[in-house]
């Protein structure tokens, strides 16, 4: 049984991800401060994946984040509450991320319905799968790659270099830097879910 | 069943290009782009996605939380006072005779409001401070490729108001390497400044001193007129996201060499002027690389002849021997 760590605000169930009652208090009182930041906090990881699956720019990613939760909380009475949190939120972003996109017409890659279906469908396994927050099986496939691979890893997510910089770094060519990292993060996909079938089984 | 394999390698090689790249602009005009609609693909966005969050710093998670809870305070805020109602009797019963006079002087204070809050939306809008950050971002990245880049430095000092300008060629690599050629000029021979990775240094006309050496204070005053830390710029990029606020000024056009760049300038000034020495720092960095095109640092100083403004243009990269960055590599 693969437990699930989704919990969104103070009034929802942790496994079923559905509301416990539906007269939660998601109105503006004195607790709607404490209520937002749970809601936040809780929707931070898989909601920021998300994003950067669309947009580039980590200042836009923020920007859009937070849009995108004080949207929700604003059209909180429209939400269907026997649904699950998570799409519900990353419909608001998907909008306000193409409303960016036809701003600024760079640093965005919306995709069209039938990809997004499969980004929603790779968002849940993970999510299934790692919870986000729990990230120990994605630690133990890192730990598993070769020196090399966690080079490459750091320079592009730590140093947040991109493929041209790191070959310039590695002496290698900016394509056979890309053909790695697409088969790195591959391997890291295929070994997280083969750890959560395990650890499920 | 050929063309819808060109089709796949197309578009996988824009995901490629679009995760890892740097040049590309997939929006074109704001239509959506049909990446495909491949399992790998999506599997590849969503684990470079987890993968920019597992290894990002909790510092810039918890920053982004504490951005959106004080936007939230301020919607609090505002839409509290909004609804509160007036203390005032007259506002809940207006009288006859003042009620137009009121309507009006009211539409206009409400058109004023809007007027200022538009231009006050237009100026977050073009000059964002997250837009800002982002661009210093990749300009700091930039700095950790280790290649040595050449850079021209005027230095531009003060003396009974007038101002007097030396040029130096620079030599910086990473954030801990850089050498100074100072030419020769009327007053002064030629001589060098660095850091080597452990020590700063100078030679000279028959002289040579290290930071290592026994404490001679009136050298290293020199190395500091010598604007050694000024010099050594790629390590005060990184000093600035902790102390310094930012903002993007409007693009401008710079010419480097023959070739003429559309750059839009990044401004520091530091949240605590007292303890800096830099009164306002003006980055223009590349477009696509973020490698800083030209730098100018508007310096504190009290002195007679105090440097006053540093600027430094991006002449080339270059590749320098080995131990070029110790001070036994140069000599007279």
């Amino acid at each position: 049984m693969v437990k699930k760590s989704t919990s969104h605000l103070g009034c929802f169930d942790n496994t079923s991800r559905k509301p416990i009652s539906n007269s939660c208090p998601l109105v503006m009182t004195d607790h709607s401060q404490k209520l937002f930041e749970t809601l936040v906090r809780h929707n931070e990881v898989a909601l920021v994946v998300y994003l950067r699956t669309m947009v580039r720019d980590p200042g836009l990613v923020d920007d859009l984040f937070q849009e995108t939760l004080i949207t929700a909380w604003n059209r909180f009475d429209q939400y269907d509450q026997t649904r699950p949190l998570g799409p519900w939120l990353r419909g608001i972003a998907m909008n306000l991320a193409r409303n960016a996109a036809r701003k600024r017409k760079r640093d965005c890659q919306i995709y069209g319905e039938a990809m997004q279906v499969e980004v929603e469908a790779a968002i849940e396994r993970l999510d299934d799968q790692l919870g986000f927050e729990k990230s120990d099986a994605l630690n133990d496939c890192l730990t598993q790659l070769t020196e090399r691979s966690r080079e490459l890893l750091r320079r592009r997510y730590e140093e947040n270099l991109n493929a041209s910089m790191i070959a310039e770094c590695m002496r290698t060519s900016a394509a056979a830097v890309r053909k790695q990292l697409q088969r790195i993060r591959a391997s890291l996909a295929e070994c997280v879910a083969k750890k959560m079938a395990g650890s499920a089984g | 069943m050929k063309n819808a394999k060109s089709n796949s390698n197309r578009t996988i090689s824009q995901m490629e290009l679009w995760i890892d790249g740097d040049e590309v602009d997939v929006c074109g005009d704001g239509k959506t782009l049909e990446l495909g609609e491949s399992a790998s693909t999506a599997e590849q966005l969503v684990m470079n996605g987890v993968l920019l969050g597992h290894l990002e710093k909790p510092a810039l998670r918890e920053r982004r939380i504490q951005a959106t809870l004080a936007a939230f305070e301020r919607q609090r805020v505002s839409s509290n006072k909004a609804t509160a109602p007036s203390p005032h009797r007259d506002s809940l019963t207006p009288h006859k005779s003042t009620n137009g006079k009121r309507r009006a002087r009211q539409s206009i204070a409400v058109l004023t409001l809007t007027a200022a809050v538009m231009v006050v939306f237009f100026a977050w809008g073009v000059l964002s401070p997250q837009s800002a950050e982002a661009s210093l971002r990749r300009v700091i990245a930039a700095t950790r490729i280790p290649v040595t880049r050449v850079y021209q430095a005027r230095i531009y000092r003060q003396f009974l108001g007038r101002e007097y300008e030396k040029q130096a060629t620079l030599y910086i690599r990473s954030d801990d390497l850089f050498v100074a050629e100072f030419s020769e000029t009327t007053n002064r021979p030629r001589g060098w400044i660095g850091f080597d990775g452990n020590q700063r240094w100078l030679v000279g006309q028959d002289f040579r001193w290290s930071s290592e050496d026994e404490s001679e204070l009136w050298v290293e005053d020199i190395v500091d007129r010598m604007t050694s830390r000024s010099m050594h710029f790629n390590a005060l990029l990184n000093e600035i996201p902790g102390s310094f606020e930012l903002r993007l000024l409007p693009s401008e056009s710079i010419e480097i060499g023959d070739e003429t760049l559309a750059c839009q300038p990044i401004e520091a000034t530091p949240r605590d002027p007292q303890n800096r020495l830099e009164k306002r720092i003006l980055i223009w960095p590349h477009p696509e690389t973020g490698v800083v095109m030209e730098m100018h640092l508007f310096l504190k100083s009290d002195r007679p002849l105090g440097v006053r403004r540093i600027e430094f243009q991006y002449q080339r990269e270059q590749t320098v021997p080995e131990g070029f960055f110790t001070p036994n590599h140069h000599q007279m």
